[in-house]
């Protein structure tokens, strides 16, 4: 299948006006025959588009598909449902096939998207200030770090430990080079305690990073925690599941200085980790230390509204190697999938959204709890979206055993985390979407509790 | 009748039940201020947004270095199969088997394309290649218990190349151009010191120009003990033609959005891969896909890796695109993209260059520079004039003002899909819009005004920043 459009007539006559025989010619004129200009890949041949897609076909069966409501993994990303509407908007060409809207007048559906997403981004977290859009959660924190070591001259990174290891793994990455040492406050119970917050915090610590609600899906004292963190001059970092905030209190509100994460649930599906799209919020005091593209309203020769990216001195092409970050292609179409998320659900919808999400949380605990051979960990903790649970009772089986079980009956049954967080073994991080009913949640509780149970 | 409260998302509970559950200090006491509008308002609000964009599907789309060439909707349609929609990272190996063999198999066929067999899938774009490849030459030296702190990067690259030097901790130092566009191998003698870790070069080089002497500056590179890296965003020329190994290259990324035709989203998600050489595979992000006698596992916590450059395995959905792409084309159908990418480019440079001024001659290869200098000086035509003049005509411009290297400068890059058509007439408006500026000099500065907005102020928007509605 091919995608040229020339006929052997039109390569003639174009060689022609070219003055050149062949394209051959073309290419030896400029590559020196110690290269050569014929490498021929080791790779199958050309396809039909039927017979590709076949092929994709069968490569994607090899993937076991379980059902939103038989899917209780999340650990940051979730199976929400997507809005049909969504899907229309993030697949219309003018969208989906345009480049970053470097000449404006023919750019404007971008531009006002981008803006769009800036404002209910900045609604959903209190906080003043979006870029318009990062990589994944992952890479906007580590931004967010370099930003505070940057602003502060110092180089402490304080992360509180209930936090995504795919994220604190990023974090290291990126500050190495800039000499960040992490230094990690490990959990109590499942939370962090703010007296080892005041604790590990100094004069050399540029940054506390705290999850709200953590990875193991609890709710931290985040306020609490911001307020140490601001008295040693540290900038507040905060990681949000974007899905609480419209029952939660917004970082903005408790005192986050940058708000990062992951935006995946909001309206994209979860596509083997990528692309979801990092948000990336931040108070007016650090607008020019921003990473990436952001952009702004601003006016035409006709007085009409319009919109550009703006504070481009910040950004690579103009400041070149003292950019406040090399990011240049972002997650564009991943954001507009946000802002018509967000805005098709609009705010009371949104509020709908977490409380939903959170009255599903409540609901399976109550179910383990009730159970024989399941119970929850770190009980007086309150769970939000994901939930940390294991086998209660001695010579109950692991969760090893009984996911086997739970695959077979068609569930996906959750992650197993315990032992990389010092967490009695065996401890599973499962998580709840908001296409589950009661019965749903019913039906899973009772099947983990059999199989746990060895009883499937 | 007012509207129902049964929305898009499935209602559990009350707002009460759940409020009850939270101590009022984790309380959002407001609900976010986001308008609540029907579905079919939003939806002729989008449309409308649409109608205010250019895209490919719409015309021809000349940014140079870009490579905006027709995105195939069997692409879409494969990434959007439930089987890579709908599975997680976090689930058992065991259970994504088709996923892992996608994403090694793509991993080795571009393996194949540069000639660097180690390839990791997981930048989510040409940068982030980028930092992952110049972290990869901090730690080999490292391991060699190397202190180099410079990287050279000639003065035609991309921005984003010594902004990636710098995130992974080197300074970066400009080599100039000669004059027929190409690296200036006595600026590199001179600056090719013991400090040096990597040259970052662009081949083809974004005058558009096959850097004829990279085997000697690759030499020149290795006498030295530095590392050479290419910057693949120009890859499409080099598709059937050559490699990154032969041309002497240690480390390559790969812009999966630009060369293998995954669409760009109105700037991203795109997808990089980085290709390198056995000897470097260890540095690799974490974590890497391999092949074993019980099938693909995952390979993380590897010794040496960098660690991870963001989460998971990369933009998945893209690969699964440029995976669809390769296999649609098979290796003569990568030939013809190109040599087709090179013919087009010479051929609009053909037609555009007796208006034009070309500054590196009449041969390139995917594009080409022209500059406007002399249109500038004689009657005052910018290439920003021009490139607005192009809107008003209903194309999209080239890319302006970049490279640096050149005043003036209009870099074109028609791809491989265009049309001889297209083609034509691209070079009629392009003629068109040079004369009506010469004939409307004190018009340009009202340019465009049959877009959807007429000139924009920027400098306002940048003063008094207004990010929000």
């Amino acid at each position: 299948m091919r995608y040229t459009a020339l006929t052997d007539p039109d390569i003639a006559s174009m060689l022609e006006v070219i003055g050149a025989d062949s394209i051959d010619q073309i290419l030896l004129e400029q590559i020196p025959e110690s290269i050569g200009i014929d490498r021929e890949y080791e790779l199958p041949a050309e396809s039909s588009e039927s017979a590709t897609m076949r092929h994709m076909r069968d490569l994607a069966s090899m993937n076991t598909v379980v059902p939103p409501e038989r899917f209780f993994l999340g650990a940051g990303l979730y199976r929400n449902y997507v809005p049909a509407l969504v899907k229309t908007v993030i697949s219309r060409p003018e969208f989906m096939t345009s480049y970053t809207p470097y000449q404006p007048e023919v750019s404007q559906g971008t531009l006002k998207s981008i803006f769009d997403y800036q404002t209910v981004m900045s609604e959903l977290t209190g906080m003043p200030v979006s870029n318009a859009s990062m990589y994944d959660g992952a890479s906007s924190l580590a931004e967010a770090v370099k930003l505070s070591i940057k602003k502060t001259g110092r180089k402490k990174v304080v992360i509180c430990s209930a936090t995504n290891p795919e994220y604190v793994d990023t974090v290291a990455t990126y500050i190495a080079p800039l000499g960040g040492i992490i230094h990690s406050i490990p959990h109590t119970n499942g939370v962090t305690n703010p007296d080892d917050v005041r604790e590990c915090t100094d004069e050399q610590t540029c940054c506390v990073v705290l999850s709200q609600p953590n990875y193991f899906g609890f709710v931290e004292r985040a306020q609490e925690i911001a307020a140490i963190t601001k008295a040693e001059g540290a900038l507040s970092i905060a990681v949000v599941n974007p899905c609480t905030l419209g029952l939660l209190a917004p970082p903005g509100e408790w005192g986050a200085d940058v708000v990062v994460g992951e935006g995946q649930p909001l309206g994209l599906p979860v596509s083997f980790g990528g692309p979801g799209f990092g948000f990336f919020l931040t108070m007016t005091e650090y607008l020019r230390d921003l990473p990436g593209r952001v952009c702004g309203m601003t006016t035409d020769a006709e007085g009409r509204d319009g919109y550009v990216l703006t504070l481009q001195a910040r950004e690579q092409h103009i400041r070149r190697d003292r950019a406040t970050s090399n990011i240049c292609t972002n997650h564009q179409l991943s954001a507009l999938a946000a802002a018509v998320y967000l805005m098709t659900l609009g705010g009371k919808g949104v509020a709908n959204l977490s409380v939903g999400l959170f009255n599903r949380t409540r609901w399976l605990q109550a179910r383990v709890r009730e159970s024989e051979n399941l119970a929850l960990v770190f009980p007086e903790n309150t769970s939000f979206g994901d939930v940390l649970i294991r086998g209660s009772g001695p010579g109950v089986n692991g969760f090893r055993a009984a996911r086997a079980k739970m695959v077979s009956a068609g569930f996906e049954p959750g992650l197993e985390i315990g032992a990389s967080f010092q967490i009695d073994d065996g401890a599973m991080l499962v998580a709840v979407n908001d296409q589950m009913t009661p019965e749903d949640i019913d039906l899973f509780v009772k099947t983990l509790d059999r199989a746990v149970g060895g009883h499937v | 009748m007012s509207k129902s409260d049964v929305g898009h998302v499935q209602s559990f509970g009350t707002a009460e039940e759940a409020r009850s559950g939270l101590s009022s200090f984790d309380l959002r006491h407001t609900a976010p201020d986001i308008a609540d509008r029907s579905e079919g308002e939003l939806a002729r609000y989008f449309n409308g947004l649409a109608d205010r964009n250019y895209h490919i599907d719409k015309g021809i789309y000349p940014l140079g270095s870009c490579t905006m060439k027709y995105n195939p909707k069997v692409n879409d349609s494969a990434a959007a199969l439930a089987g890579f929609e709908d599975i997680h990272p976090h689930q058992e190996s065991g259970g994504v088997q088709g996923a892992l063999q996608l994403i090694h198999t793509l991993s080795g066929w571009l393996g194949k394309i540069t000639g660097l067999p180690a390839v990791s899938l997981q930048p989510a774009a040409g940068a982030h290649g980028e930092l992952v490849g110049m972290l990869i030459a901090r730690a080999h030296f490292r391991e060699l218990g190397q202190e180099r702190s410079t990287v050279l990067i000639p003065d035609s690259a991309h921005g984003t190349n010594p902004a990636s030097a710098t995130a992974a901790g080197f300074k970066s130092v400009v080599v100039a151009s000669g004059a027929d566009g190409l690296i200036d191998i006595e600026d590199l003698q001179l600056k090719l010191t013991g400090d040096v870790a990597a040259v970052m070069m662009t081949n083809p080089n974004t005058h558009g120009l096959f850097e004829a002497q990279v085997q000697t500056v690759s030499s020149m590179a290795r006498e030295c003990g530095a590392l050479m890296y290419l910057d693949g965003a120009n890859l499409n020329a080099l598709l059937g033609v050559t490699d990154a190994a032969i041309q002497g290259f240690d480390i390559c990324h790969v812009n999966l959005h630009k060369t293998f035709s995954t669409p760009h989203g109105g700037g991203g998600p795109g997808a990089g891969g980085l290709c390198v050489t056995s000897q470097l595979e260890k540095y690799l992000p974490d974590p890497l896909i391999k092949l074993t006698e019980s099938g693909y596992s995952i390979a993380e916590g590897r010794d040496h890796s960098i660690g991870r450059s963001r989460s998971y395995f990369g933009n998945f959905a893209n690969i699964v695109r440029a995976y669809t792409y390769i296999l649609s084309l098979g290796p003569a159908g990568l030939n013809d993209v190109g040599r087709t990418a090179v013919l087009n480019a010479n051929y609009l440079l053909a037609r555009i260059h007796p208006r034009l001024t070309a500054p590196f001659g009449n041969r390139c290869m995917h594009e080409f520079i022209v500059s406007a200098e002399s249109l500038k000086r004689e009657q005052g035509i910018r290439a920003l004039d021009i490139s607005k003049a192009l809107l008003d005509r209903g194309v999209h411009a080239p890319t302006m003002y970049f490279p640096l290297t050149v005043p003036e400068a209009l870099l074109v890059e028609p791809t491989e899909t265009e049309s001889l058509e297209s083609l034509d007439g691209f070079a009629t408006l392009l003629d068109e819009a040079v004369e009506w500026l010469i004939a409307n000099p004190s018009l340009a500065d009202e340019l465009p005004t049959t877009t959807p907005v007429a000139k924009l102020d920027e400098a306002t928007a940048a003063r008094q920043p207004h990010l929000r509605g």
